[in-house]
């Protein structure tokens, strides 16, 4: 489907005439190995040494070659117990297979006919705990490296024949394998097709992990929300396929990809399934609330000090005025400086080691907070504003829109320095403009609330118990809305029953 | 092609623009929270502000300063103001605006307007009436704790949680600028190293007519609004009985057409005896449908009194011009007013003591 738009000229490196060639350009590299075998059994072995395992060599081509009398392709084929060997004389295909890590056996060197027997290192991280979206309670598997091992986890907890895994490989130089997961008759078939479609279209020489997609593959890629929602833990992803969302997995990246998405499920972390409805509804308002106040805080802070003096209550302007009376900048450049300390902060402790970073997020914040404190550069005031509006956006449970956040507060201080209240509301009024156009794979992204979607309010703001959960959200159009049968589920039967 | 070139011109403009609005940090400006008008003569007026220099630490109780200015107009006192300040003053805290009583009884229409034009100046601000001199009551200090601003505001809020009808900017002007109303004001006094809410200031239109003194200012509130506290006492068998209010409900009835309208007022009163000198709990409680009769009777003569003052003097703090005009519709102001000083108005008040003898 998608392999006749690529122009086959376009293809690198540039298509070698024969085997000959070939061999030529990659006997150049060390670890390449020509390796003839010269018993009863005259062969040529051809491979990198560093992609194929040694030990599918030694224990099962070798004593199979040299054991026997073997005068074919086709009877090797027979005698070697290794899965999924070919006999073909494609030239395409012995390039990519001994790319791949395969052994390549010819009877005699540049024949035409070959034969490959895969022997790929399998060298990959053990299946860990979640870093980025940790949770206290629930399953402690994330995604590695591995497309397969990743497959895997998701396939293990969601046994369905129904489950469809559809692989491409995109990027014109890397080849990364990159698996579409759907659930067949629940998801929406359209969805499918505009991913597949899309993850087809992409023209890139490179994909090293996940957020290349989202980029890639976002309706709008100037928008500084992510349109994809990504996660590294398999039981998440299993919520979602389940609910209609399509998984995006990509070789060589521990991060899915799912989609479509709302804003609001930004907002939502796993542990919200894992306590009860209402603990776990009001911990998301709060972080809801949380996300709120980090963007708003300081641009309030520079509105309210610089043009709306009427609005501080009277009890706190002792407070604010008595910690401002020795600052020798205005609200803004305070605000600037101190938002921009912390982003150092933030920056620096990502970039450090965990060890050292640990400790530069602590002493930095504690020292250079109170040093610009008692060196006048700051108030205090300030400072908590800050420090709790930092700590606010922490609280996202997934990393790229706590990114975003931190980004969007700029805009709107810019708009507080400039307009005050109107500024702040002006900026309010283009992000919330900004989001209501926003899509993720064609469906509405700010969808609970608009479009609303009062069926979907259901596990937005405020998640309901299970029981109330029997239907799909509308946003991904699911094929079959019905989770279970609300009837049978609200029956309570006697234990004599 | 037009509005590519129209929209981000906008956005430069007015980006640009936003350099030639001065804008001062809190820090940087005196903020006035209290502000007193007094009349000086025919045309001269003296404005008086407090202005607050906030300390290094918060601890510290802000000192007050008191600048003063007399000129023909407020505009030109704002400008003389600021003549004497260090730092440019603004009215936006402003939060209780105090008028000298001479002023009051000549004209407070220009001070009502300045106030209510002011988009800076909040609609929960107090207004207040001094007998004598506002500047000696500002600058008189009341509290080691609080400055004058702030114990004034405690003063009222915590009157007008008791006998004291709540009274604001925003109440004030909605009488004022409204058909058939009148308002009306605390009327402050000082004495001594005290400052005491004295009674109300009843106005006509834009001016001071009368006082209704402290002591009948709970049948004034009973009148006014629906209330849940206060304090009534009065004399039974020469014996002080204080009747604590524990929920007051008012009820307006119109009878009649634009012609000839009468007014029903009813009131109940539900209280708690709290206080009988030297009379015994069981006697008290016999007594009790005695205090109903007394404390109805004793609410009945007072309203009447003010209820018939009100009319003599032309004046309608009740608003019942606003009623008649509400629920018959084709009101008219002339009318009404050569109407109101011989409208019935029957007053009908019902007390329900259902307590005695233990003060809450």
């Amino acid at each position: 489907m998608w392999k006749w738009k690529k122009d086959k000229g376009d293809e690198f490196p540039a298509q070698n005439e024969t085997i000959r060639d070939i061999m030529k350009q990659l006997k150049q590299s060390k670890d390449f190995v020509t390796y003839p075998i010269d018993g009863e059994t005259k062969c040529v072995l051809v491979y990198f040494k560093t992609m194929v395992e040694p030990k599918i060599i030694n224990d099962r081509i070798l004593p199979a070659l040299k054991q026997n009398a073997l005068h074919s392709l086709e009877e090797m084929k027979d005698i070697i117990s290794v899965e999924g060997l070919t006999v073909t004389d494609d030239i395409n295909d012995f390039r990519q297979r001994v790319m791949q890590g395969h052994v390549i056996v010819q009877m005699k060197e540049n024949d035409k006919k070959f034969l490959t027997i895969p022997a790929v290192i399998a060298e990959k991280r053990e299946v860990s705990i979640p870093e980025v979206e940790f949770s206290v309670v629930g399953p402690k598997e994330a995604f590695v490296e591995s497309l397969d091992t990743n497959i895997n986890l998701v396939r293990k907890r969601l046994t369905l024949p129904q489950l469809m895994v559809k692989e491409l490989s995109i990027g014109k130089m890397t080849k990364t394998r990159v698996a579409i997961l759907f659930v067949d008759g629940i998801a929406n078939k359209e969805n499918v097709n505009t991913v597949m479609q899309r993850l087809g279209d992409i023209e890139y020489d490179q994909i090293n992990d996940s957020s290349y997609i989202t980029q890639m593959i976002a309706d709008n890629s100037n928008s500084p929300f992510p349109q994809l929602l990504d996660t590294e833990r398999p039981d998440r992803v299993t919520g979602s396929l389940v609910e209609g969302k399509i998984a995006i997995l990509v070789d060589g990246s521990p991060h899915a990809l799912t989609c479509p998405t709302t804003v609001v499920e930004f907002f939502s972390a796993s542990d919200d399934y894992f306590l009860p409805w209402h603990l776990a509804s009001a911990f998301r308002v709060i972080r809801l609330f949380a996300v709120i106040f980090s963007v708003l805080s300081t641009p309030l802070y520079v509105a309210i000090l610089t043009y709306h003096h009427e609005m501080i209550p009277q009890d706190l302007l002792a407070t604010i005025v008595s910690s401002r009376a020795d600052i020798p900048f205005p609200p803004i450049l305070e605000v600037i400086v101190l938002e921009l300390t912390i982003e150092l902060l933030r920056e620096a402790g990502a970039r450090l080691p965990t060890k050292v970073g640990q400790t530069i997020g602590i002493v930095g914040g504690i020292v250079i907070g109170t040093a610009a404190v008692e060196a006048g550069l700051t108030s205090n005031v300030l400072l908590i504003i800050v420090a709790l509006g930092a700590l606010a956006s922490f609280t996202t449970p997934v990393y790229q829109i706590g990114n975003t956040i931190r980004l969007v507060r700029f805009p709107f201080l810019i708009g507080a320095q400039l307009w005050g209240l109107v500024g702040v509301s002006m900026v309010m009024a283009f992000f919330i403009a900004h989001l209501i156009r926003l899509q993720s794979i064609g469906r509405p992204f700010f969808a609970p609330i608009y479009p609303l979607r009062f069926r979907d309010l259901k596990d937005a703001f405020i998640r309901l118990p299970f029981n109330k959960q029997s239907k799909r959200p509308i946003q991904t159009r699911p094929v079959d809305s019905n989770r279970f049968n609300q009837k049978r589920a609200n029956e309570k039967r006697d234990v004599d029953e | 092609m037009k509005i590519n070139i129209a929209l981000p011109l906008l956005l430069i403009v007015s980006i640009l623009l936003t350099g030639c609005l001065p804008h001062e940090s809190v820090e940087e400006v005196a903020l006035v929270n209290l502000a007193g008008v007094d009349y000086v003569d025919e045309e001269y007026k003296k404005g008086t502000v407090a202005i607050h220099h906030y300390g290094r630490t918060k601890e510290e109780i802000p000192s007050e300063q008191y600048l003063s200015y007399t000129a023909k107009s407020l505009k030109e006192i704002a400008s003389g103001l600021e003549s004497k300040s260090p730092r440019p003053i603004r009215m936006g805290k402003l939060s209780f605006s105090l008028y000298g009583e001479e002023l009051a009884r000549n004209d407070l229409s220009d001070s009502i307007d300045m106030l209510a034009r002011d988009p800076h100046i909040g609609r929960d601000v107090y207004l207040g009436i001094v007998a004598g001199d506002t500047q000696e009551l500002m600058e008189k200090k009341y509290s080691e704790n609080e400055t004058t601003a702030r114990y004034l505001i405690g003063l009222m809020e915590q009157n007008e949680k008791n006998n004291f009808p709540t009274t604001n900017l925003h109440r004030f002007l909605f009488a004022y600028y409204g058909k058939g109303m009148d308002g009306f004001l605390p009327y402050l006094k000082s004495e001594g190293d005290e400052v005491k809410i004295a009674g109300v200031a009843l106005f006509k239109e834009a001016l001071m007519v009368d006082v209704i003194p402290f002591t009948d200012v709970f049948t004034f509130k009973m009148l006014i609004e629906n209330f849940n506290q206060g304090v009534q006492a009065i004399e039974f068998k020469d014996k002080n009985v204080v009747m604590e209010n524990i929920g007051s409900r008012v009820k307006y009835k119109l009878e009649g057409n634009n012609n000839k309208p009468k007014f029903i007022i009813n009131i109940n009163i539900t209280g708690i005896v709290s206080e009988i000198s030297d009379v015994g709990s069981l006697e008290a409680k016999t007594l009790t449908p005695e205090f109903e009769k007394e404390f109805s009777k004793y609410f009945e003569r007072n309203g009447k009194k003010m209820l018939a003052k009100f009319q003599e003097g032309k004046i309608d703090p009740l608003g019942l011009g606003k009623i008649l005009k509400n629920r018959r519709g084709n009101f008219d102001k002339k009318v009404w007013e050569q109407q109101y000083p011989t409208v019935p108005i029957e007053l009908n008040i019902k007390v329900n003591i259902v307590e005695s003898g233990i003060s809450a």
